[in-house]
């Protein structure tokens, strides 16, 4: 899908965004603009805007994120706030590589909130593992030289009194 | 999967010190920083040396006196399935058993170290932790009087708000939530001069735990209540416990994610039974100043005094918070209930824990880590209470961090094999 037009409202305002494999994206400007640097970049262009490039995104990444922002658009009243935690859970269960991918998107586009439950997610996947199951998860390669590596041993070793 | 391979160590270092920051527990950031050379490099601010350890507030008993908060967080320490080689030197412990990592720096006041003597097993020098999973079970906070090793009298329970450790975490933006003088509900900031009672109607709250990153506060007849930080109003929750006569003291214990309130029911214990008449004197006059003891021990601690434990409900909240219903089993899981930590584990990860069932102590000291060993275990299956034996408790200490350790393996004292009462 080369574009895809967003929103069922015909009065609400779209704007058009290119991924860095150059797939372009119709996205309503109040979703696009839960990005700070797109909304910055949409403030610095005006109106005169045609597309917004965004080289450090690629389409599959993009999209996953749009759908995040689409389902933000809005501020959520006190009724929905459950159903739309639960529907934050499942959009960061995602693979590993893909959520590498979008973490750093949501990083680039400078969406705060996303930022944080993606961290979140992966502050989760870490906790309670050891070092070496971390490296598994992550596909981490263990790059300490052997005194580095001795030092490490020393600081997770508990000695008995 | 797509296939483009990711390099997780290539993160840019502001997200990586994001992710890091994330970490509530010691241990975890320990492990996040023993992963490569960029994740170290992120986290540099470690140990973090903002929190001035341990935090002072104000003792709920005596304005202007200081009490300082301990703080200790208690995990389930697991073996990593390639650990079971018996020639490997750290195959001690065998199977998962509880650990106490204290997060406050230990202070001047000397430790009484309790050490194995006669035991079957080899203990190991050295317990190197990159060899186990670490997983989080809770934290167990106590107020002490400086230059004191041991729990404020006349406080039964206490959590710190927020009840994370993080580099931003400044001691101006902690609070404590005190549950004293056997059920009133006090508060304070750091650098408060004195306590605040949250609830001045309500004076037989039992417990307070954080649930869902907000406190969350349990009273005598099993009503429930967030506590909202800012404005410390309470809200209650839609319904409370319905049943018929109830036991007299609630635990709060969180299990995978869900909120459960345990209801310990007691041998009413207002008029003690007549001595039966083939006891001599002697037990008598010995009785009455043992149960004495107890009384006197139970008021100091802020307790009201109840009679034997006979008995335990367990209810778990349902949607919405909308309901209560009855479990009538655990399955796999084991509940702990002690004074400053109630928990749940999978029995099964454990040697001699058995699912189904409620682990307590029923002494004074009803602490996890104290030094009474003797213990209690409820089974569910059958409403049957045995004795339990728990193993002792081992010290190491790590000089890098600067923090002691506290283990309980059953593998490594004599094992503990329940007893009919």
């Amino acid at each position: 899908m080369a574009s895809s037009t967003s929103g069922s409202s015909s009065s609400s305002k779209v704007v058009k965004i290119r991924s860095s494999d150059n797939e372009n994206f119709e996205v309503e400007e109040a979703a696009a603009a839960r990005s700070e640097t797109i909304k910055k970049l949409l403030e610095d262009v005006g109106d005169d805007a045609d597309v917004i490039p965004l080289p450090n995104v690629d389409a599959k990444t993009l999209v996953k994120v749009m759908e995040w922002c689409k389902k933000h658009m809005d501020d959520v009243d006190e009724l929905n706030k459950e159903e739309m935690k639960t529907w934050d859970a499942e959009f960061v269960d995602m693979d590993q590589s893909c959520l590498y991918n979008v973490l750093l998107a949501a990083n680039f586009l400078n969406i705060k909130e996303l930022l944080d439950q993606l961290t979140q997610k992966v502050a989760d996947m870490i906790k309670g593992k050891s070092p070496e199951e971390i490296r598994a998860t992550f596909n981490i390669k263990n790059d300490f030289t052997p005194e580095e590596e001795a030092e490490i041993r020393k600081q997770n070793a508990w000695a008995f009194e | 999967m797509d296939g483009r391979i990711v390099n997780w160590s290539q993160l840019p270092p502001e997200l990586l010190s994001t992710i890091g920051n994330r970490l509530d527990a010691t241990i975890d950031v320990v492990r996040f920083r023993s992963v490569c050379n960029s994740w170290r490099s992120s986290n540099t601010s470690f140990p973090y040396t903002d929190l001035p350890s341990p935090l002072k507030f104000p003792c709920p008993f005596a304005p202007g006196q200081d009490a300082f908060l301990s703080e200790n967080t208690i995990y389930c320490l697991e073996p990593l399935h390639d650990n079971t080689n018996p020639s490997s030197s750290t195959s001690i412990p065998a199977k998962a058993c509880l650990v106490r990592v204290e997060e406050t720096k230990p202070g001047k006041y000397p430790i009484w170290v309790r050490r194995v003597d006669g035991s079957s097993s080899p203990i190991p020098k050295v317990l190197s932790l990159l060899d186990f999973r670490m997983v989080k079970l809770g934290k167990s906070m106590g107020l002490n009087y400086l230059n004191i090793n041991s729990c404020m009298i006349g406080v039964s329970k206490v959590i710190r708000y927020p009840d994370h450790i993080s580099p931003s975490l400044y001691p101006q933006d902690c609070s404590i939530f005190v549950i004293y003088n056997g059920g009133k509900l006090g508060f304070a900031k750091y650098g408060d001069q004195q306590l605040t009672l949250v609830d001045d109607q309500v004076t037989d709250y039992n417990d307070i735990i954080v649930y869902r990153g907000q406190p969350c506060v349990v009273d005598k007849s099993g009503t429930v209540s967030w506590v909202d930080y800012s404005s410390l109003k309470l809200t209650q929750f839609p319904t409370t416990l319905t049943f018929g006569s109830g036991g007299s003291r609630k635990h709060l214990v969180e299990s995978g994610g869900e909120l459960y309130i345990v209801d310990r029911y007691f041998h009413s214990e207002e008029r003690p039974a007549p001595y039966r008449v083939d006891e001599f004197p002697r037990a008598i006059h010995r009785r009455s100043i043992r149960r004495r003891f107890v009384r006197i021990n139970a008021l100091i601690r802020g307790r009201t005094i109840r009679g034997k434990t006979v008995g335990f409900k367990v209810y778990k909240a349902g949607q919405d918070w909308g309901n209560w219903v009855e479990v009538t089993s655990l399955g796999d899981e084991a509940f702990f209930l002690n004074d400053d930590l109630c928990f749940s584990v999978r029995a099964s990860e454990f040697d001699g824990c058995k699912g189904n069932c409620i682990y307590f102590k029923a002494g004074i000291d009803g602490s996890l880590f104290s030094n009474a060993r003797d213990g209690l275990v409820f089974n569910l299956e059958d409403g049957s209470i045995h004795k339990y034996r728990w193993p002792m408790h081992l010290c190491f200490n790590n000089h890098h961090l600067n923090r002691r350790l506290w283990i309980l393996d059953c593998s490594i004292d004599n094992p503990p094999k329940p007893t009919v009462d």
